[in-house]
C-alpha cells in the first residue's frame, strides 16, 4: 500500500477485475453525469418560471411558419409542469439510479470477486445503452405530453418498460455473480447492496403493475405510487449509498470492513421500517389515518437505524480526520453520511401532523428532497464515482481534475445549503401564510419572494459543481482513453 | 474478504463506533413514542376512519347503504375480460378487434347484444364502416347474468355511448331462449333473429 | 441455507410485509368502494365522471398541473383547507372512484382544486364575494392568463389553435377582454385536450355528504 496515493483500493480488489469493467463503467458514469447537468438545466427553467411566468411564452409574437412551430414545441415541452416532471425524473433515473446501479456493478466486482465474461461484458453495454435509451425516450415521452402525471414515476408506460427491461440484464448479472459466491457470510455492504438489487425490481413492477395496466383506480394508484417513491428513495437508492459507504469508507481508511457495531440490526430495522415508510407523503390525504399513520410511525422510527449507520461511518471517519481533510473523496463521503441521517430527522419531522399542516406542500419540500437528492445520495454518488475511476483506468485521476473535484465540493456544498436555507424560509413563510385563513392567497406568495431568490443563488451554485463534475468525469475517460496523456503531473 | 481484513483490522475503531449509552434510551423513548402514536392516530384500523383525531372507534353510523352501480361494477369486468382485445378505450384494434365506441351491435337491439356475449361472434361483420372478420368465443360458460348484464351496461354507455342498461333478467332470459345453442352467432344469422326480448 | 439465503428470505420477506399491509389491505378497503345514494335528493355520490372529463384528468396529469396545484381537502385539524373554503369537509378515498389518477398533487404553489366546480372565494381578496368558474373564464386563464388581474399563472397557449373565423363559429371561439384580442379576421378556438381539461375542471366537486366524511351544518 502506497502511502503517497489519495485513495487506496488496491488492497480490497483485482486490478484485472477493475479494468475489465473500464468500458460499460465509463460509458455509464459519462452518461450519468450528463444526465445530471441536463436535469439541473431543467430545474433551473422550471425554477425561473416562477418568477417569470411568461418565459417561454413566445407563441404571441413569433407568426414564421417553422420558428413559430419550433417556439411552440419550446412553449410546450417546458413550460413548469412538464419541466418539473422532466427535471425529477431525469435527475432520478439518469443520474442518481445509473450512477448508483454503475457503483453497484463495481461493489459486485469487488465483493464477489467474479470477472464477467466477454459476451458477459458486451451485454452489459448493451444494458446501458438500453437505459440510456429508456431515460431519453421518457424524457421525450414527458416533453410531449405523455407524463403519467405521477411525480418520481412520470415517464410513460413504454418509456418505464425499457428501464425494466435494461435493468433486468444489469440485475441478473450482479444477481448471478452473488449466487456463484462460496458460502461465508455476507457483509455489511453485501446486505443493503443484495437488498436493493432484489427491492428495485419488486417496487418498479409492483408501480408499474398498478399504475399502467389500470387494474385499479380511485386513491389506489395514488397510494401505490406513494409507497413506490418511499421504497425506491429509501429501500433502493438509500442502500445503494449506504453500501457503498460501508464499503469505502474502512477500506479507503484502512480499517475491517465487517467489523461495525450494531450494524446488523440497524439493516433490519432500515429494511422493515422502510418498506413502510412511503405512505407518509400522503399525510392528510384521502386514506384511511391508519394507513399513513403506520407510515408516519417507521419514518419517524427510520432514526434510529439512520443514527446507527451515521455513527457507523462519522466514528472512524473522526478519529481519522487528518486523512480526511487531505483526501476530497472522504469530504464527499462524510457529508453524504451526515445528510443521510439531517434527511431522515427533516422527513420526520414533516410528516408529523402539526408541522405538516403548515410547512407540507409549500416550497420546503423542495429543500427537503434537494438535501435527499444532493446533499445526501448525489455527495455519496460523487465521490465514488472519483473513487471509482481510478481503479477501472488503472491510473490516477488527473491532476486538474483534482483540484477541481475539490472546488467541485464547495460550490456543490454551499450550494445546497444555500438552497435549502432559502427554500426552509420561503416555505415556512409560505406556509405559515397560506395556515393563517384570514390572508389572502395570492399575498402569501409574496411572503416567500426574498427567500426565493436565495434557493435561486444556491441553484445556480449547484449547476456550476455539476458542470464541474461533467467535465473532470469526461477528461478523466478521455484521458484515459489516449495512451499518449501521460499521467501524474503533480507528484 | 476476511483474510486481507483480518490483518487490516483495528480493533479500536470496533470500540469507537459503539453508540454512547443514551443513545439507547432515546431510541427505546422513540419506540414507545411509536407504539402511543399509533394507539391514538389508527383510526382503529377502520377502512372508514379518515380523520385522525377521530377517536371513537366502531362502525361509522349514519349515510346510506352502498348500493351497486352496474357501471362501475361492470368496468371492473371489461377491465379484466375484455379490455385485452377491444382496448380499453373501447377503439379495438382496427382490421382484428372491432370497435364497440358507436358500434351498431353495441347499442342496437338488446337482445342482440346479449346473443353476441353469449354464444360468441364469428364471420364477416362490419363495424363503424370498417370490416372485419374474427371469432370471438361464447362468454356464457364464463360471465353469470349478473356480470353479462354489467359488463353490456357498461359497454353502452362510455365513451360517448348512450344506450339503456342491461338488467340480469334480460341475459337470464335470452340464455333459456337460446339454452340449445352451441355454434356462435354470425352476422347473417343474427339478421334473422328477433329483434325484441324474449318474455 | 447459508448467510446469503437468510439474507434473502429476510429481504423478501420486507418486501412482502409492507407490500400486505399497505397494498393488499388497503385494496380490500378502498380498492372496491361503491357511490352511495343519497337518502333525501336520491343522487348517487360520487357523480360519475363523463368520458370528456376522464380524458381531461389525462391531460391535467400530463402538463404537471399537480405540481402546483393538490386536489384534497384535509381535515379541519389537518391544516387551513375548510377554513380558506377549499371544501366543506376532508376527501376521502370514495370522492376519487371514478379517476384513473386521482391527482393528488404535491405542492401548492397555487390554490387546492378539488372543488374547483363549484363557488369558491376570490384568491386575490380575502373574504371578497365567491365566485363560480365556467368554460369562457378558465380558457381565458389558460390561453391568456395575463388578461387576468394579478395572475401569475402559466400560459397553457398550446392548447388553443388561432386561425381564420371559419363561418359562426361564436359559441367554440375565446372571448379575450380588451387588449388581448386577436387580429382582425381572426378567432382562437380550444383543441380537444383544452375543452377536456375544463370539462374536467368543472366537474370537481366534493361537497356532498358522505357517511365516512359528514358535512358539519
Ligand atoms: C380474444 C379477443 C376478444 C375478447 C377477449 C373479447 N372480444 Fe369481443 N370480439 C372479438 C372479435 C374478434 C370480434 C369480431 C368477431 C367477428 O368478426 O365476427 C368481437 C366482437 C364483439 C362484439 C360485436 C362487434 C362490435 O364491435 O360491436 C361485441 C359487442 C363484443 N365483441 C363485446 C365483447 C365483450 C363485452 C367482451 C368482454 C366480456 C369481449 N368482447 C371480449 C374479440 C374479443
Ligand atoms: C407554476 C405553478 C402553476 C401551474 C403549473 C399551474 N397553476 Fe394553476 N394556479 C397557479 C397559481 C399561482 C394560481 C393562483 C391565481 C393566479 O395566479 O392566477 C392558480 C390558479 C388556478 C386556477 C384558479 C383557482 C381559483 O381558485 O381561482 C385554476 C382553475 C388553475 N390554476 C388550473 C390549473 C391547471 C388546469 C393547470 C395545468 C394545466 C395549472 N393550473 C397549472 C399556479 C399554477
Amino acid at each position: 500500500m502506497n502511502g503517497s496515493k489519495d485513495v487506496q483500493l488496491e488492497g480490497y480488489g483485482d486490478e484485472n477485475l477493475d479494468r475489465s469493467l473500464q468500458g460499460p463503467l465509463s460509458l455509464l458514469f459519462v452518461c450519468s453525469a450528463l444526465w445530471l447537468v441536463v436535469s439541473s438545466l431543467l430545474g433551473a427553467v422550471a425554477f425561473w418560471q416562477l418568477k417569470f411566468p411568461g418565459l417561454i411564452d413566445f407563441k404571441a409574437g413569433i407568426q414564421t411558419p417553422y420558428v413559430g412551430w419550433f417556439f411552440d414545441f419550446i412553449h410546450q415541452a417546458l413550460n413548469y409542469g412538464r419541466a418539473v416532471a422532466a427535471t425529477k425524473s431525469v435527475m432520478i433515473y439518469g443520474w442518481l439510479l445509473q450512477g448508483f446501479l454503475g457503483v453497484a456493478i463495481w461493489l459486485t466486482g469487488r465483493l464477489t470477486k467474479k470477472m464477467i465474461c466477454k459476451t458477459g461484458n458486451y451485454f452489459l453495454l448493451g444494458a446501458i445503452a438500453l437505459w440510456n435509451i429508456g431515460v431519453l425516450v421518457g424524457l421525450m415521452g414527458v416533453f410531449s405530453g405523455e407524463a403519467s402525471g405521477f411525480s418520481g414515476f412520470d415517464f410513460p408506460k413504454y418509456a418505464a418498460a425499457i428501464l425494466f427491461t435494461a435493468y433486468a440484464f444489469i440485475g441478473l448479472g450482479m444477481g448471478m455473480r452473488f449466487a456463484k459466491k462460496s458460502c461465508s457470510v455476507p457483509t455489511p455492504s453485501e446486505w443493503y447492496l443484495i437488498g436493493a438489487i432484489f427491492w428495485f425490481p419488486w417496487f418498479f413492477g409492483v408501480a408499474y403493475y398498478f399504475v399502467f395496466c389500470k387494474v385499479v383506480f380511485g386513491v389506489m394508484p395514488a397510494l401505490v405510487h406513494a409507497w413506490y417513491i418511499g421504497g425506491l428513495e429509501v429501500l433502493v437508492l438509500g442502500s445503494l449509498a449506504i453500501s457503498i459507504l460501508y464499503y469505502l469508507v474502512p477500506s479507503i481508511l484502512g480499517l475491517a470492513l465487517n467489523r461495525v457495531h450494531s450494524a446488523k440490526s440497524a439493516f433490519w430495522f432500515f429494511a422493515f421500517l422502510g418498506a413502510w415508510s412511503g405512505v407518509r407523503h400522503l399525510v392528510g390525504g384521502p386514506l384511511p389515518a391508519w394507513m399513513i399513520s403506520s407510515s408516519v410511525v417507521a419514518g419517524v422510527l427510520l432514526l434510529i437505524p439512520g443514527t446507527i449507520i451515521a455513527n457507523n461511518q462519522m466514528v472512524p471517519l473522526w478519529s481519522n480526520w487528518c486523512k480526511v481533510k487531505s483526501t476530497p473523496v472522504l469530504w464527499y463521503l462524510a457529508t453524504g453520511g451526515v445528510s443521510l441521517l439531517v434527511w431522515i430527522s427533516l422527513e420526520a419531522m414533516m410528516s408529523l401532523r402539526g408541522v405538516s399542516a403548515a410547512l407540507r406542500f409549500s416550497y420546503f419540500e423542495m429543500g427537503v428532497s434537494a438535501v435527499f437528492e444532493y446533499a445526501f445520495l448525489s455527495m455519496v454518488l460523487f465521490g465514488s464515482i472519483y473513487a471509482i475511476l481510478p481503479t477501472l483506468t488503472g491510473k490516477e485521476l488527473p491532476c486538474c481534475v483534482k483540484c477541481c473535484s475539490k472546488c467541485q465540493f464547495w460550490w456543490g456544498f454551499c450550494g445546497v445549503i444555500t438552497f435549502f436555507t432559502g427554500t426552509f424560509f420561503a416555505g415556512t413563510f409560505m406556509g405559515l401564510g397560506i395556515n393563517f385563513a384570514p390572508m389572502a392567497f395570492v399575498a402569501t406568495t409574496n411572503l416567500a419572494s426574498p427567500f426565493f431568490w436565495l434557493s435561486v443563488a444556491g441553484g445556480i451554485m449547484v449547476l456550476l459543481a455539476n458542470l464541474i463534475f461533467v467535465k473532470n468525469v469526461v477528461a478523466t475517460v478521455l484521458s484515459a482513453c489516449c495512451e499518449s496523456n501521460k499521467e501524474g503531473c503533480c507528484s | 474478504m476476511s483474510d486481507h481484513s483480518s490483518n487490516q483490522s483495528n480493533e479500536n475503531s470496533h470500540q469507537e463506533s459503539m453508540l454512547p449509552q443514551w443513545m439507547y434510551w432515546v431510541f427505546a423513548a422513540l419506540l414507545i413514542w411509536g407504539g402511543a402514536y399509533l394507539m391514538r392516530y389508527s383510526g382503529g384500523f377502520s377502512g372508514e376512519v379518515y380523520d385522525e383525531s377521530t377517536v371513537t372507534y366502531g362502525p361509522v353510523k349514519g349515510g346510506a347503504a352502498a348500493v351497486e352501480d352496474p357501471k362501475v361494477l361492470g368496468a371492473r369486468v371489461y377491465k379484466a375480460n375484455c379490455a385485452q382485445c377491444h382496448q380499453l378505450t373501447g377503439l379495438g384494434v382496427e382490421g382484428q378487434y372491432p370497435p364497440l365506441a358507436g358500434s351498431e351491435f353495441v347499442l342496437g337491439s338488446e337482445a342482440h347484444v346479449i346473443r353476441i356475449l353469449l354464444h360468441g361472434l364469428v364471420g364477416p361483420i362490419t363495424v363503424n364502416g370498417k370490416p372485419y372478420n374474427g371469432n370471438m368465443a361464447p362468454w356464457k360458460d364464463v360471465l353469470d347474468d349478473k356480470k353479462i348484464s354489467q359488463v353490456l351496461t357498461y359497454i353502452r354507455s362510455d365513451w360517448g355511448n348512450n344506450a339503456s342498461a342491461i338488467t340480469p333478467e334480460m341475459v337470464a332470459a335470452v340464455r333459456k331462449e337460446e339454452a340449445a345453442r352451441s355454434a356462435s352467432w354470425t352476422e347473417k344469422e343474427l339478421e334473422a333473429a328477433p329483434k325484441v326480448l324474449p318474455k | 441455507m447459508n448467510g446469503y439465503g437468510r439474507l434473502f428470505v429476510g429481504i423478501l420477506f420486507a418486501f412482502v410485509f409492507s407490500w400486505a399491509a399497505l397494498i393488499l389491505v388497503p385494496l380490500n378497503q378502498v380498492g372496491n368502494l361503491m357511490p352511495l345514494e343519497d337518502q333525501t335528493s336520491g343522487d348517487l355520490n360520487p357523480p360519475a365522471l363523463s368520458g370528456l372529463a376522464k380524458r381531461g384528468s389525462q391531460v391535467y396529469a400530463a402538463n404537471g398541473c399537480a405540481s402546483c396545484h393538490t386536489q384534497q381537502v384535509r381535515s379541519e385539524s389537518g391544516g387551513s383547507d375548510i377554513a380558506r373554503q377549499w371544501g366543506a369537509r376532508q376527501t376521502v378515498a370514495r370522492d376519487y372512484l371514478y379517476h384513473s389518477n386521482p391527482n393528488l398533487g404535491s405542492m401548492r404553489l397555487g390554490p387546492d382544486l378539488a372543488n374547483l366546480g363549484v363557488e369558491r372565494p376570490d384568491l386575490n381578496v380575502n373574504a371578497g364575494p365567491k365566485k363560480k368558474y365556467d368554460a369562457a373564464g378558465l380558457h381565458q386563464l389558460f390561453y391568456a392568463p395575463r388578461s387576468i388581474k394579478g395572475s401569475s399563472h402559466p400560459s397553457y397557449s398550446f392548447l388553443y389553435e388561432k386561425r381564420e373565423i371559419k363561418g359562426a363559429n361564436a359559441e367554440v371561439s375565446l372571448i379575450l377582454p380588451v387588449g388581448f384580442e386577436t387580429e382582425e379576421g381572426k378567432e382562437v378556438v380550444p383543441s380537444e385536450d383544452a375543452k377536456a381539461l375544463v370539462a374536467y375542471l368543472l366537474s370537481l366537486n366534493r361537497m356532498y355528504a358522505l357517511p365516512e366524511a359528514p358535512v358539519k351544518p
